[in-house]
């Protein structure tokens, strides 16, 4: 039997905080969008 | 400058609110992240740039639609690849060597092989990151990290991200099998699969990035 959409939704949230932060930076930091005429810290 | 502890756990804080967004999205369909901590100052101004940048963003969407990123990161590890050659070891300490020339020749042969195993790993790393670009759609080179930032002993030569196919995302996990069969000097770590943070400029600058 499949787990219930919730724990579904716990593992996959457990995953995330998981991912080691300084690889998350990579990306955050130099991917995306980047657009002009708003604010970008 | 050290930074504060609370801001980088404000930014731990951010990054990970930020991601568990965007990897909720990505989860519904093709998603372009917008670079972190981009701020509009209410919904109509979101909307407006939507609106004036739909064409650009529309086809960004099209490129990451069916595809996922994958990071790839190698590791020197330690090993035989650090040891000298024969040919360049110092003779041992005895006859008309003294014992702090011997130690100083020791060193620099060290040195001289570590610098070596280096040069060998970051053009493994090459190889290794053209035959992953290979099998994906596009590839992109992030900063090499460093041995503070990881945590590890280990010197980092090659972080790669790839946006692959899902149809080929077998195709790579069997390169990356092969390739550490190919490059035992070399400790490959696999992160992701990722929202295609490494691909969402809406103009590439052609098939490769990096």
């Amino acid at each position: 039997m499949s787990p219930a959409p919730d724990a579904r939704f716990g593992a996959a949230l457990e995953r995330m905080e998981h991912v080691a932060l300084v690889d998350l930076l990579d990306r955050l930091l130099a991917g995306g969008v980047v657009l002009a005429g708003e604010i970008t810290l | 400058m050290r930074i504060p502890e609370s801001w980088q756990a404000r930014l731990e804080r951010t990054a990970r609110a930020h991601h568990r967004v965007i990897e909720t999205l990505a989860r519904t369909g093709p998603t372009l992240p917008l670079r972190f901590a981009t701020i509009y100052r209410d919904d109509r101004c979101s909307e407006a740039m939507i609106h004036a940048r739909r064409t650009e963003l529309e086809a960004g969407l099209r490129r990451v639609a069916h595809r996922t990123e994958r990071g790839v990161k190698a590791y020197l590890t330690r090993g035989p690849a650090v040891t000298p050659p024969e040919a360049d070891r110092p003779r041992p300490a005895g006859g008309d060597q003294r014992p702090g020339t011997a130690y100083l020749l020791r060193r620099r042969a060290q040195h001289e092989g570590r610098q070596r195993a280096a040069t060998r790993a970051l053009d493994e790393a090459r190889q290794i990151h053209a035959a992953l670009a290979a099998t994906a759609a596009e590839s992109a080179l992030h900063p090499l990290q460093s041995p503070e930032t990881t945590g590890r002993g280990e010197p980092m030569v090659l972080n790669g991200a790839y946006l692959v196919d899902d149809a080929r995302l077998r195709d790579l996990d069997r390169e990356l099998v092969t390739l550490a069969l190919h490059h035992p000097g070399l400790r490959l770590e696999v992160t992701g699969p990722w929202p295609p943070y490494s691909f969402s400029g809406v103009e590439p600058a052609g098939g490769e990035r990096s």
